[in-house]
Parts: structure tokens; C-alpha cells; sequence
């Protein structure tokens, strides 16, 4: 659905994307990580044709962005990072504006709008001021205005930064609805958790390059299980499974793969009572950064 | 369709914003009262003009005159304020709230945009100059004037100069919207232009000739011609017979003011407040602007292409604004 060939862009000598390659498949949820002024942004605005690039080409549904940046708009949603609005004129109104460049009839858009409202959880602010809004109220407003031309593809810019958390859970909950919908969705954003609840492919950027882009389970190289017997085990016995450390009464194996049946098989066997047996996979944030301190 | 769509939505903004109304009251008020006073003066002589009693060459009064030096001098100062104020963060606002991102990620062209926020500042600006118009052809009805179709078409005349007069500050505040960083950079960007074209380029202008040209010659002129003695019953006009030193004297002074007034006039035309005063003294027979000269193609030359090659700078600026 989005492809992305050497994309390079420089502001003045400063280059902001160093040769980006990138495809996201049709109606998958991209996380799309890195650390701050890795490029994240610029990625996106190049990619809804808000910049043009410096060399380098990005496809969405098959449209070149940079010759028919309108068409591109039209089949995208976007949620910048501090979304801005018409602070003079109520939610309904600004998206009655942005509605206007769509050429819905008057009767659809309104459907539309208070379908959306619905949606994101501000039917109730629909005729007030957006000047008056609160930070996570512009940002639920933000995701309807990025909904407006029921989008195929959807570009999301931090979209839970400022959000409480049940803002950003229910934020999460239309992402996976949208999910459902068949929409491909692009998430840009820091908290690593976040993109690990709703991502099910990541890119990590770092100074303007894709250092590492795959599904989140094949970041995991190796998996920890920790074991704890009654009576205590000698750790010789869990060797044949990898690595073995000892760390007070509990054992830790560095395995290759999740081969907690086989100890569980070898423990009960040899006539040890498990008091725990799980499995420690590496956390997204630890994977981020192992890759991030690689690169630099 | 996209630039009327952000025409209409710009022509809302300009006419309730707070400051435009304020602005443009203020101009009224200060326009009608100069208007009522024009208007009781034109009547006046009108009327004494009608009835023959005026005698030489003085022609007949124009209908331009009840704008006057005051009424003119209002709209040109709260006019170009209103034009400025109505401009200065068009562009600087939408990026420092985030809205022209939003804007942009729907599908609407850059030059729309654009185009789109000056056609609806144009209309509320083609608003401002009717209601003037009507408020100053309502105190000549309620005064018992009826215009003729040659006063109307003087008054439209009159419309269209302050029209370009109001848009060019427009534009300039514009100008200063799209290279500022900021609404209030950009204000004093849109003020420090609205103070050099209106007083200090004028100003400039006298000062630049001095400088250029120098004092006028120190000549003493030469004794003027005998006087010849006027014969009984002899009704031809009397001609001086000028002397060759007199004819220098008034040659080398004739050069010399030529030389200024052509070093000054070229800062004027630079100046769209001098434009528009001559422009619209032009229109009446009988100017109110002193010194003003008959050729006014320089005015409407400078007053034509200053709001073109600001407006084209916006355009062009705007549309290679990286926005990010």
C-alpha cells in the first residue's frame, strides 16, 4: 500500500532522510519508531505530499505522491503531532470546512460528521469552540478530521501525546477497529508500549535511516525463562537449553526459542515440584534501544 | 473549487473578526463626518455655480470634492491600517495554531489557498469601500443633492482608487505574513513598510534631491524689462519683452527644479498614500493636493505595480514555505 524508494530530504545541508526505503502492506498497523528529530515526521509529511522530496519516491495505492499529491489526499487520513484547528469556529464547523474540499453533499457530510463525533467521543462538544477545547479533546477532534474521507490509508503523528489514559485506550480500541475496517495504518510514536498493543509490523528510523523494520516477534533473538524448583535445582540439569545463570533461589536459561515444555518434561521427571516457570522476552523499549545504540 | 472554498470561509473570518469591524467603524465615522462637511461645500458651490454667479475660468465644482483632503486623508490612514491589520497574521496564525497542516493534508492546492485568503479579504475590502460610497451618496441625498450619472461614474471612479489603495496594504501585510516567523514579527514587518511608503518615503524624497541636485542656483535674477507704456484706446494684451539674461536666469531655474521634482516624484510613485491623494484629486476639476502636476501615468504606474510585486513575492513564497 505505501511503498517508499530512497527518499532523501535536506533542509539547507542538513539531511532529515538519509535514502528512506520502506513498504507497508495493505491493512497492516506500522509502528513507525525513533528517537526525537530521527525523521519521523518528515517521513509522513512526505508522504501526504505536504513536502517534496529532495530525490527518492513514495507510491501510496500505486499514486506517485509527488505528481498527484491531491489524489493522494484524498484516499489518506492524517493526525499530525499538535493538531491545529480554526479556534474561532466550533469542532462541527471546522470539519464542515475540511469536509467542503471532499465535495460531499451537505446532507452526507453532516452524517458523516456526527457519525465521527460519535466516534471519537466529543458528540457533545459538536457546536463548541475549538479555542475552548482541551489538549486531548483537539487530539480525539484531530483523529475525525483524519477520518473525514473514510480514508484508506491513515498517517497517525503521536496520536495519544497529551491524551489521559483513557483517552489513549480508547484511542488504541479505534485503531484496532479501523484495523478491522481494512485500513492501513501508519503510527509514528514514542511510547514503545503503545506500538507494541497496537503494531503488528515496526520501522525504527535513526538519523534519518530505516534501521531495523519487521515484525515485532522477529526482534526477539533469544528468550529468558526463568525457573524455580522446590527443592532447589542444580542448574548443570537446565544447561542442554542454553545459557544458564543463577540468581538467588532462581534459575535463568538463555535459550534460543520458548522450550519451557521440555524443562517442565525434564523437571517432572527428575522429581522437582515447579514453583515458577515463564518466559522473559525482551520488552519492545529494550529491543528499540539495543538497535538505536547499535547504529550510533 | 477549492479556492472559493477558502474564499467564502475568508470572506466569514474577515467581516466578524472583532478588529475589522472595530477598524472600519472607526474609518466610517471618521469618513462620514469629513463627508458631511465636504458634501455642505460642494452644495454651497454648486449651487453658486448653477446660478451663474461665479465668475473667470473657475470650473464647475466636482462631486469628488465631498471626499475632500479630510476624507481621503481618513480612508487613507484608518484604511491602510484596516487593509494591514486585516492581512498581517493570514498566514503566520494558521502556522503557529497547526491549522494550515490540517488544511493542507486535504486536498486542496498551495496556490489555492492562497489565492483563496486574498479574494476573500478582496471582497471584505469591495465591502468596505461600498459602504463608504453609500454612506457618503446618503449624506448628498439627505442634503437634497441628486447626483448625475457623471457624478456617479466619478464616485465609482473614486471607489475603484480606494480599493487598490486598501488592497495594497492588504498585500503587504500578507507580504510580511509569509516571511515572519511570527503574527507579531510580521506586524512590525507590515507597519515598518505601512510608515516607510506612507511618511518616510515622501520625506526621503525631498531629503534625496537635496542631496542630489543641491541649493537652487545662487543667481540674482536681472532687472525685469522695462514696462511699455500702455496706449489710450488700445485694447490688445500687453507682452513683456524679455531680455537674454532674463530668459538664463528663468532657463537655468526651470533645470533646476525640473531635476528635483523628477528625483522626488520617483519616490513618490513609490508611495501608494501620495498615489492615492493624487489619483483621487485627479478626478476633480479642481485639485485639492498642492503642487500637483497633470500627468498622473507615474501614479497609476506605482500604484498598480506595488500591490502586484508584493502579492506575487506572498505567492511565490508561500507556495516553496516548507511546512513542517
Amino acid at each position: 500500500m505505501i511503498e517508499v524508494e530512497n527518499l532523501t530530504k535536506m533542509y539547507g545541508d542538513f539531511k532529515a532522510l538519509d535514502g528512506l526505503s520502506l513498504k507497508v502492506e495493505e491493512n497492516d498497523v506500522f509502528g513507525y519508531l525513533g528517537p526525537n528529530g530521527a525523521g519521523k515526521t518528515t517521513t509522513i509529511n512526505l508522504m501526504i505530499g505536504m513536502l517534496q522530496p529532495t530525490s527518492g519516491s513514495i507510491r501510496i495505492a500505486d499514486i506517485d505522491v509527488e505528481k498527484n499529491p491531491l489524489e493522494v489526499k484524498k484516499i489518506c487520513g492524517y493526525l499530525p503531532e499538535n493538531v491545529g484547528f480554526y479556534d474561532h469556529m466550533t469542532a462541527k464547523q471546522n470539519l464542515l470546512y475540511f469536509s467542503e474540499f471532499y465535495g460531499f453533499s451537505k446532507q452526507e457530510t453532516v452524517r458523516i460528521i456526527d457519525d465521527l463525533f460519535e466516534l471519537v467521543g466529543i458528540a457533545d462538544a459538536a457546536n463548541k469552540k475549538v479555542g475552548e477545547f482541551s489538549r486531548g479533546m483537539k487530539q480525539r477532534l484531530g483523529l475525525a478530521q483524519a477520518l473525514l474521507n473514510d480514508p484508506k490509508v491513515i498517517f497517525l503523528d503521536e496520536p495519544t501525546s497529551g491524551l489521559d489514559p483513557q483517552g489513549a485506550a480508547d484511542f488504541r480500541e479505534i485503531i484496532r477497529d479501523l484495523k478491522k475496517e481494512g485500513k492501513t495504518i501508519f503510527f509514528s510514536s514514542h511510547i514503545l508500549s503503545e506500538v507494541k498493543e497496537v503494531c503488528e509490523t515496526v520501522g525504527i528510523i535513526n538519523k534519518g535511516k530505516l534501521v531495523a523494520k519487521g515484525k515485532i516477534e522477529e526482534f526477539n533473538q533469544n528468550v529468558t525463562i526463568v525457573v524455580e524448583t522446590e527443592p532447589s535445582i542444580d542448574a548443570s540439569i537446565l544447561e542442554p537449553f542454553g545459557n544458564v545463570k543463577v540468581k538467588d533461589s532462581q534459575i535463568i536459561v538463555e535459550a534460543e526459542k520458548d522450550c519451557r515444555i521440555e524443562i517442565s518434561k525434564t523437571l517432572v521427571q527428575k522429581g522437582y515440584i515447579i514453583k515458577e516457570l515463564h518466559l522473559m522476552e525482551p520488552s519492545l523499549e529494550e529491543i528499540y534501544l539495543r538497535i538505536v545504540q547499535e547504529e550510533e | 473549487m477549492g479556492l472559493l472554498i477558502v474564499a467564502r470561509k475568508e470572506f466569514a473570518d474577515q467581516i466578524t473578526s472583532k478588529r475589522f469591524i472595530a477598524v472600519l467603524a472607526i474609518m466610517l465615522i471618521f469618513s462620514a463626518i469629513s463627508f458631511y462637511q465636504g458634501a455642505d461645500e460642494f452644495i454651497r458651490q454648486y449651487r453658486m455655480f448653477e446660478s451663474g454667479s461665479v465668475s473667470g475660468n473657475i470650473p464647475k465644482p466636482s462631486i469628488i470634492q465631498i471626499f475632500g483632503f479630510f476624507g481621503s486623508a481618513g480612508i487613507l490612514t484608518f484604511g491602510g491600517i484596516l487593509g494591514l491589520l486585516m492581512g498581517f497574521d493570514l498566514i503566520t496564525r494558521e502556522k503557529e495554531t497547526g491549522s494550515l497542516k490540517t488544511l493542507l493534508s486535504h486536498p486542496v492546492f498551495r496556490d489555492q489557498i492562497i489565492n483563496g485568503k486574498a479574494l476573500g479579504a478582496f471582497a471584505a475590502l469591495c465591502l468596505v469601500v461600498a459602504l463608504t460610497l453609500v454612506i457618503a451618496l446618503g449624506i448628498l441625498t439627505m442634503k437634497g443633492f441628486a447626483p448625475s450619472s457623471d457624478d456617479l461614474i466619478a464616485i465609482l471612479k473614486f471607489g475603484l482608487i480606494t480599493l487598490a489603495y486598501l488592497f495594497t496594504f492588504f498585500s503587504i501585510a500578507l507580504f510580511a505574513s509569509t516571511i515572519a516567523k511570527n503574527s507579531s514579527t510580521s506586524l512590525l514587518v507590515a507597519f515598518g513598510i505601512f510608515l516607510v511608503l506612507t511618511i518616510a518615503m515622501p520625506m526621503l524624497g525631498g531629503l534625496v534631491a537635496q542631496a542630489i541636485v543641491g541649493s537652487p542656483p545662487n543667481i540674482a535674477p536681472p532687472p525685469p524689462p522695462p514696462s511699455p507704456q500702455p496706449q489710450a484706446n488700445e485694447h490688445k494684451p500687453i507682452e513683456i519683452e524679455k531680455s537674454p539674461e532674463w530668459e538664463e536666469y528663468q532657463r537655468k531655474m526651470n533645470e533646476y527644479w525640473d531635476k528635483r521634482r523628477a528625483i522626488q516624484e520617483f519616490f513618490y510613485v513609490l508611495s501608494p498614500s501620495t498615489n492615492y491623494m493624487t489619483l483621487v484629486s485627479s478626478l476633480s476639476e479642481r485639485t485639492f493636493m498642492p503642487f500637483q502636476t497633470k500627468d498622473i501615468t507615474k501614479n497609476l504606474v506605482g500604484f498598480v505595480i506595488l500591490p502586484v510585486v508584493f502579492f506575487a513575492i506572498s505567492y511565490i513564497k508561500f507556495l516553496r514555505m516548507e511546512i513542517t
